[in-house]
């Protein structure tokens, strides 16, 4: 058992260390509570996209058999459409969530052949998800590109996203992943106020995306001992008994 | 003091055990099997003949469902199963086969069950309603590992054990919504952090008073010395 001069001593240097960290921890736990969420969404000019539209016509399908070879290893494959065109999606790695790696292949189904998306498709969806007086003009004068070694807007996305980086007030980007083929994300500053907020918060100095990262495993440690420490003097001192028990 | 002290302390302890417990971990995600591997040289029907008996699905999905090979046709939020091997609708989901698939994809092999319930109208707080009709299937063991398979579609939509209800009620402590666990603006919250905050602030003051005021100045002062030094040499 610690004496009560341990442990306050003890009290007193894990304050020097945490001290900040705990301003930090506090400061963004504020800003969770008070933050403006609609706005901190990044989602003020999305909207949904339909892939299919109700008038399609019934679409000609090559049969599996033809691609067996191409889909040795498939745990699924499933029909879908993107922007009214159907395809089969072949998952050879499925995953709990979207932005865990996954392995998948995408197939035209009327010739078979593997399909990859380029820049046409990314700004044909990036323009159908913005609800925007200008979108035409924004998408037409964005920046594109294919990221695969992950974002910072984006951290835990661990698969390979098209950024359409827009040229508006807001610094919206749209990304959009390459395995699922659909938009995934609009970020803009207010969100990236917010991401900077979650990182300082999680200590995710390394861009994980994540919380258990050895920097808030040993602050938390060392912050239970500050509590613990701090509890005890509160509890156990002279001041304790002398302004309160008497 | 001593209630902010008290709420410092359920702070730290609930995101100690939130950081040092793996996220996937508390997700469940080792509980489920991965799924097997598809056949299609074997198949007798395809995505094409499904089509014609839903043109309207959104999507036509293919996969193993213990062992036999069906498809998921999702249409809205509605879903229905047919069997890829005679190309029939396939009945909801009944009890015995709800056991199936789960102890088919449950991660130990030797896993039992201890109970199995129908929920049609309500879900318990560790499941969204959206899910519902489910059936709860719980396996035997420390951590009461649970899965929830959707009647209709056979699918284990989500899985839970002690680690993740643990995890859900120091949520619940961290952001102080006792009751849902979902509101970080509740003016508890609110109260508690600006008055810790302003703690913590003192806390700082007191710890540049008390251990770094000393050596700041005698830093100041250093640098002072061997600026004035050098003026002075500079000068001579």
């Amino acid at each position: 058992m610690l004496t009560k001069r341990a442990n306050a001593v003890l009290h007193k240097w894990i304050a020097t260390i945490v001290s900040i960290q705990l301003v930090i921890w506090l400061g963004t736990g504020l800003y969770f509570g008070l933050a403006d969420d609609p706005k901190a969404s990044g989602n003020q000019f999305r909207q949904k996209v339909e892939h299919k539209s109700e008038s399609l016509q019934t679409p000609t399908l090559v049969t599996l058999k033809k691609l067996s070879s191409e889909l040795s290893g498939a745990k699924r494959v499933s029909l879908v459409w993107r922007l009214d065109k159907p395809y089969y999606l072949a998952f050879f790695q499925e995953t709990a969530h979207g932005y865990q790696k996954q392995s998948v292949k995408w197939f035209d189904t009327e010739t078979g052949a593997l399909s990859v998306i380029n820049k046409n498709y990314v700004t044909e969806l990036a323009q159908q998800s913005l609800k925007h007086a200008e979108k035409n003009t924004l998408v037409e004068n964005a920046t594109i590109n294919l990221i695969s070694t992950g974002t910072k807007d984006i951290p835990s996305e661990r698969n390979a996203i098209w950024a359409v980086a827009l040229n508006n007030t807001d610094n919206t980007t749209i990304y959009i992943s390459d395995v699922s083929r659909k938009v995934i994300a609009h970020v803009d500053d207010h969100k990236r106020l917010k991401n900077l907020m979650f990182q300082l918060h999680f200590m995710d100095y390394f861009n994980t995306g994540g919380f258990n990262n050895i920097f808030s495993k040993v602050f938390a440690l060392l912050t239970l001992l500050l509590a613990i420490t701090g509890i005890r003097w509160l509890f156990i001192s002279k001041v304790w008994k002398g302004k309160f028990v008497k | 003091m001593l209630f902010v002290g008290l709420q410092v302390f359920i702070w730290s302890a609930t995101g100690l055990y939130m950081v040092m417990t793996n996220i996937h971990y508390i997700h469940g995600e080792h509980l489920q099997k991965p799924s097997p591997v598809l056949n299609v040289s074997s198949l007798k029907f395809n995505h094409a003949d499904v089509l014609k008996s839903y043109p309207n699905a959104d999507s036509i999905s293919l996969f193993n469902r213990v062992g036999e090979p069906v498809f998921l046709v999702q249409e809205g939020r509605e879903s229905a199963l047919v069997n890829a091997t005679t190309k029939e609708l396939m009945p909801k989901v009944t009890e015995q086969e709800a056991r199936e698939i789960a102890l088919f994809q449950f991660h130990d092999s030797a896993g039992v069950i201890a109970n199995i319930s129908y929920l049609k109208d309500s879900a318990p707080s560790e499941l969204s309603a959206r899910h519902l009709p489910v059936w709860e299937v719980q396996f035997e063991g420390i951590a009461s590992p649970t899965f929830y398979i959707s009647e209709s579609s056979g699918q284990v939509v989500t899985k839970r054990h002690n680690p993740w209800r643990i995890f859900d009620w120091f949520w619940r402590f961290h952001i102080m919504d006792y009751l849902h666990g979902e509101d970080v603006g509740n003016v508890f919250f609110l109260v508690v952090s600006i008055t810790t905050l302003l703690s913590t602030l003192a806390g700082c003051c007191l710890v540049y008073q008390r251990v770094l005021r000393n050596f700041v100045q005698s830093s100041v002062r250093k640098f002072a010395n061997k600026w004035t030094k050098g003026r002075t040499t500079h000068v001579n």
